[in-house]
């Protein structure tokens, strides 16, 4: 099989968290015509903004497949990636509930990047899927990736149509994305916003905007799925940390200012994760973003931390944890290095393995991988009918 | 660069303005120690990473498919679809079988068995 095919199909599952966010190629952010919503907030600023994640993402290789699993947070990115397989199924599994079988299921992927979620919508046998992301680079990738996966369909014995598919390149925070839909009266059952969310807290109108996109389209009693870094964990290890940043050997969280409270919107920290990221993020306060959200008729029906959430689900969902590789196995296999450092970073390990232990192996993170995991949250809206 | 025009082409409506001045006032002690989630979140032991045991995954190998589903069989999940989308069940399986033919053992080893849901 081709390397291409094979790099692709790589990518469907382990896709790079946080690429899944904000791409951006400045030139292009708004080459469509803006709906009315835009042209007042994009500024010079805005676009310098953009340029510095567009600059951090347009350098961003497609690395080989040995390169990424020489990757130190090769398993932080795959149990990130195993949260979200079980967050989109659920959901799936919800709405699916909420009509009758064999129902027609539209989703909307806001910040689809590269498509790494494509898989998982394939496997959750939706029927139609819209993508939108900021950078046209990255959805011109997704639509390649949905091609490929498409003709592979056709292929295959017993063919089952793959969902039909369509591609906007738009910054979801300033463009109205019903404006660009083939069939602006569509009604979504689902909205997926994966690591991105929090990019539209750089302004009060970026977050309506974003949040008006998600909401707009969506079903009454469709959901509005997403994670985001946890504003609660990052202030409360920022405090403990002295207030101006904290890290550890694989992330460095960085705050631009001290101004205590930090803003509601536009409260700016640069984010460096090892190899993946390294730009300007917003925090998210989640009481504004519920009360924001109830404007748009969302309703927040679920709010966990990874850390909570996979505390839940880790028995449901053994066995992809095993195939997706999205845990470290400890002690290693033969040939294979740990990817944290020995011991310090798996202490916890050793801990629990002192108990009669024989020589069994178990899944686990390195230390500095689950304080980058921990640091996330998952949220669920719920459309509530139109009010008033 | 946009000095003069950077922050005051951003026009707020009257009611977001007032949205915002309600925000301020109901959360002017966010992440202080009066913000009881917050402090709730910051009072918290560190978490422990994950400990799966007993923890069935292959060593990312090339020789992996050969041993594809030996000592693994107790531990699928249970399939939730499978007397309902049967057929539906049958094509998804073909469709990996497809994929993983050829494809190079790097990652044959991913979904490969039906039962394993979600996606």
């Amino acid at each position: 099989m081709n390397k291409l095919r094979k790099l692709a199909k790589m990518d469907d599952e382990l896709k790079g968290e946080a690429s899944s966010g904000v791409d951006a190629t400045e030139a292009n952010e708004l080459g469509s015509t803006p709906s009315d919503l835009s042209t007042k907030v994009r500024e010079r600023e805005d676009i310098g903004h953009g340029t510095v994640v567009a600059a951090h993402y347009n350098t961003l290789e497609e690395k080989g497949l040995e390169e990424r699993n020489k990757s130190r947070i090769l398993y932080l990115r795959n149990f990130n990636n195993w949260v979200k397989s079980m967050l989109i199924a659920e959901y799936l599994e919800k709405v699916k509930q909420s009509k009758t079988h064999g129902a027609a299921i539209k989703v909307l992927d806001i910040g689809c990047g590269k498509g790494g979620d494509l898989f998982k919508w394939k496997r959750g046998s939706i029927t139609h899927l819209i993508c939108a992301d900021l950078a046209e680079t990255s959805v011109e990738q997704c639509k390649n990736r949905y091609n490929d996966l498409r003709s592979r369909s056709e292929r295959e014995r017993g063919y089952a149509p793959l969902f039909s598919a369509e591609f906007i390149a738009a910054d979801c925070t300033k463009v109205r994305l019903r404006e660009h839909y083939k069939d602006p009266s569509i009604a979504l059952d689902l909205v997926s916003c994966q690591f991105a969310f929090h990019y539209c807290f750089e302004s009060y109108l970026q977050a309506e905007c974003m949040l008006r996109n998600a909401s707009e389209c969506l079903r009454p009693g469709g959901f509005f799925i997403g994670t985001i870094p946890d504003a609660n964990e990052i202030m409360s290890r920022l405090q403990k940390n002295g207030g101006k940043e904290f890290e550890n050997d694989i992330y460095k969280i960085e705050f631009y200012d001290e101004t205590v409270p930090p803003h509601l919107f536009g409260a700016k920290y640069n984010f460096h994760l090892e190899g993946v990221v390294d730009c300007p993020e917003f925090l998210v306060h989640f009481p504004t973003l519920v009360k924001l959200a109830e404007k748009f008729d969302l309703q927040l029906v679920f709010k966990e931390r990874f850390q909570d959430y996979f505390a839940r689900q880790k028995e449901e969902g053994r066995s992809l944890l095993g195939k997706m590789q999205a845990l470290e196995t400890y002690p290693p296999f033969l040939k294979v290095p740990l990817l944290g450092r020995d011991p310090e970073d798996y202490e916890h390990v050793q801990q629990y393995l002192q108990t009669p232990a024989g020589h069994r192996k178990v899944g686990t993170l390195s230390k500095p991988e689950w304080e980058a995991a921990s640091l996330y949250v998952i949220f669920a809206f719920e459309k509530k009918a139109k009010q008033k | 660069m946009g000095s003069e025009a950077g922050e005051t082409v951003v026009e707020l409506t009257e009611e977001q303005q007032e949205f915002l001045r309600q925000c301020e006032e109901e959360f002017a002690n966010r992440f202080t120690d009066q913000d009881e989630e917050f402090q709730k979140i910051k009072e918290l032991p560190e978490s422990i990473p994950p400990i799966v045991d007993p923890w069935y995954s292959r060593p990312p190998r090339a020789d992996w498919n050969r041993n594809s589903n030996r000592g693994r069989r107790s531990y699928h999940d249970r399939d939730r679809d499978r007397d309902r989308n049967r057929d539906r069940d049958r094509d998804r399986d073909r469709d990996w079988q497809n994929h993983r033919g050829g494809s190079g053992p790097m990652y044959g080893h991913r979904y490969r068995d039906r039962r394993d849901r979600p996606y």
